[in-house]
């Protein structure tokens, strides 16, 4: 008998082609069914359509000349598709696969890839190469900070509920738990993330983008679109950003980062050369069952709910904040929650927060969420910094006031409300960056610790979401009574009206918001 | 497949050159996957007319998330399904009908297609029609084993065990013919 592969080849080469009269009718039938409400499921009569009188077959019979006197083959020239396109196409994709290798010269090259299932909301991430550490000092006072290399490998798994990271390297396994409003937070958020991964600076700079050329991968055809700016802070430094898409088809070909150094010239930091939407992800890649030989630290059973991907930040005294994904109500206002750990943090909890008050000042904990900065179009290195001459000129800030502590397994969590200057809408651009301001006791002057994520709530949804976090974070398990959207829309009224916090609180972070806006850089194609 | 992914975006909005781009994508996939099922020229172009219509009049109030390719390969398949059904309400043995009606070549060039598609299609035609369908969802449809199986709403081993025996026959239908 044939082999099996014989077989198959055949079959899959079996091919069935409409005649140019069949497809010319079947084409017309089409064109004359668009637009009008479904009817009878079988082969409608084109001349029964011809011959109706209703305003619907009259409409029918224009569409159907159109089409046979105008019908042609596809023409894609007049109708290139734009980086908008591709952006478009991600949103409302099923899965999203990206896979991505930094360069950060020949000592630190690092793949990424990652997989989003939308649709069951799912999520794996995989973390390979050589990494930077800031290297131990021998001098007792430290000195120089130097990074020596290591080898890591990291896979993440999120399956909706549960958080599986796998360390390669350690061949460890560790759990984590994902809180019921962090989960419906990465779920109406997956589809940024999966942006963000795959385009990471299209959301906040599309207009921006200029076509510079074309090119080919594969022999297929792509236009190129490109950003180019100057690092703000380093005006001599210049990056590119390079995104191949295809006129034609609207795939996403290839994108490159690039930086420029005035003596090496133009250097390659990072290649995305898989951008794919709707493939099959690969059988079992969202399991969170962990291998065998690897070493569980915990279990799904005991696996905590503070995560080490938290934003957070640490001091030298080794004092460690955490804080939690927040609560945005409609005005802007944030309702963020924190907590503090380490060998500092050594005070009596009922003597430290005896005097806090329901929107009075924040606890004096030796690290605390100070603030927030509502600012489009920045990075931060250590300070906030406009990514480019091209960021919207603006920055609002948000004054934090207590609300309540509560105490969950011998810690302490601060519920505070952060109050934006004037009232934000959530979900626009101004909520896309929110930097986290951290102030340190034994180092006053405030610094960024990262990007705080919020889920936006409305009042109908608030007292459940509220509950449930409540339940997780809180011995006592209730929310007070007096913490309902009303009362915390209320408050930020009042918190808003108080110019006197928000003059205060620009002064203290002056350091690290007054930076110059970079020079405009000329795209040259 | 961002491509489609536009197409459908396009086509949602109302534009009917997505549509046309869909349909001269699609319509000899289509019609391959029909004639594999069927191995019949006039059911084959009925089904795909029915299915692209039913598409076309969905208009603004189409959604989908996932394939293009898988949905309308599944609405293909649908159809055929409802034909078979309703043939075998009618009393008809379809299998044997159209098995029967598989030794002859697709009629009058409505639909193109060279000898040895023509023998794979009658080849295909003397499979029973759950091994038929798998094969040519698998193999002419292209689409995964978990997407047939979600499809047909039975178990990942069935589809495996479907598509595994219907190689076998077919190997020994078309032992010493090619």
């Amino acid at each position: 008998m044939e082999p099996e592969d014989k077989i198959r080849g055949l079959v899959q080469a079996a091919s069935f082609k409409a005649s140019p009269e069949v497809d010319k009718a079947l084409w017309t039938e089409i064109s004359t069914a668009y637009g009008t409400l479904p009817a009878n499921s079988g082969r409608t009569s084109l001349l029964r359509a011809i011959l109706g009188t209703t305003p619907v077959r009259l409409a029918a019979v224009a569409v159907v000349l159109a089409a046979v006197v105008f019908w042609r083959p596809f023409d894609p020239a007049g109708k290139a598709y734009a980086l908008s396109d591709a952006i478009a196409a991600i949103n409302q994709a099923r899965t999203i696969h990206v896979h991505t290798t930094l360069k950060k010269g020949k000592a630190y090259e690092q793949i990424y890839e990652y997989w989003y299932d939308l649709e069951q909301i799912r999520e794996y991430t995989h973390h390979e190469g050589t990494f930077a550490k800031v290297a131990d000092s021998p001098e007792p006072h430290g000195g120089p900070v130097t990074f020596e290399p290591y080898r890591g490998a990291v896979t993440t798994v999120w399956d909706g509920q549960y958080l599986m990271r796998m360390d390669h390297e350690k061949r460890t396994v560790r759990f984590a738990r994902l809180l019921s409003w962090e989960q419906e937070l990465r779920r109406r958020r997956m589809a940024d993330l999966a942006l963000n991964a795959a385009l990471p600076d299209v959301l906040q700079y599309l207009r921006y983008y200029t076509k510079i050329g074309k090119d080919t991968i594969d022999g297929q055809l792509y236009d190129i679109w490109r950003r180019e700016w100057r690092i703000s802070f380093e005006s001599e430094v210049r990056q590119r950003y390079d995104i191949w898409i295809s006129p034609i088809s609207g795939e996403i070909g290839r994108t490159r980062r690039w930086l420029h150094h005035a003596e090496a010239g133009w250097l390659l930091q990072s290649e995305t050369d898989k951008i794919e939407i709707n493939q099959e992800p690969p059988a079992g890649i969202f399991a969170i069952d962990p291998p065998d030989d690897y070493t569980q630290e915990n279990s799904k059973a005991t696996a905590g709910i503070l995560r080490d991907d938290f934003l957070q930040a640490q001091n030298r005294q080794g004092c460690r904040l955490k804080v939690l994904p927040g609560f945005m109500l409609e005005d802007g206002s944030i309702l963020a929650i924190w907590t503090v750990s380490g060998e500092a943090d050594q005070s009596d909890p009922a003597k430290a927060h005896a005097h806090l008050t329901w929107g009075g000042p924040l606890p004096q904990a030796p690290l605390s969420l100070f603030g927030l900065l509502f600012v489009p179009g920045v990075h931060i290195y250590g300070s906030v910094a406009f990514e480019d001459e091209n960021s919207p000129d603006m920055m609002i800030h948000a004054v934090g006031r207590h609300l309540v502590s509560t105490h969950k397994a011998g810690r302490v969590y601060h519920w505070a409300l952060y109050v934006p200057r004037r009232v934000i809408k959530s979900e626009t651009p101004e909520t896309l960056n929110i930097v986290a301001v951290v102030r340190d006791l034994q180092n006053p002057a405030a610094r960024t610790a990262g990007f705080l994520w919020c889920l936006p709530v409305s009042s109908e949804r608030f007292a459940g979401d509220l509950a449930e976090a409540f339940r997780d974070l809180s011995d006592n398990s209730d929310a007070p009574a007096s913490m309902d959207y009303e009362s915390l829309l209320r408050l930020a009224r009042n918190i808003r009206s108080d110019k006197r916090l928000y003059k205060d609180f620009a002064e203290e972070t002056k350091r690290i918001t007054d930076i110059p806006r970079p020079e405009p850089v000329e795209i040259v194609p | 497949m961002i491509e489609d992914e536009l197409l459908k975006l396009r086509f949602k909005a109302g534009r009917i050159d997505a549509l046309q781009r869909i349909y001269e994508k699609y319509r000899d996939y289509l019609l391959t996957l029909a004639m594999a099922m069927v191995n019949d020229a006039a059911t084959a172009e009925d089904v795909v007319h029915d299915a692209f219509v039913a598409f076309a009049q969905s208009g603004a109030r189409f959604r989908l998330r996932g394939s293009l390719r898988a949905y309308l390969a599944t609405c293909v398949v649908n159809r055929i399904r409802d034909r078979m059904r309703a043939r075998r309400r009618q009393g008809q043995a379809l299998d044997e009908e159209m098995t029967l009606e598989s030794d002859f070549d697709p009629p009058d060039g409505r639909i193109l297609s060279d000898e040895r598609s023509r023998l794979v299609g009658r080849a295909l035609a003397r499979l029973p029609e759950e091994q038929r369908e798998t094969i040519a969802l698998h193999l002419n449809g292209q689409l995964k084993f978990r997407e047939i199986a979600r499809l047909q709403n039975i178990p990942l081993t069935t589809v495996r065990g479907r598509y595994r025996h219907g190689i076998e026959k077919l190997r020994s239908i078309l032992n010493g013919r090619l």
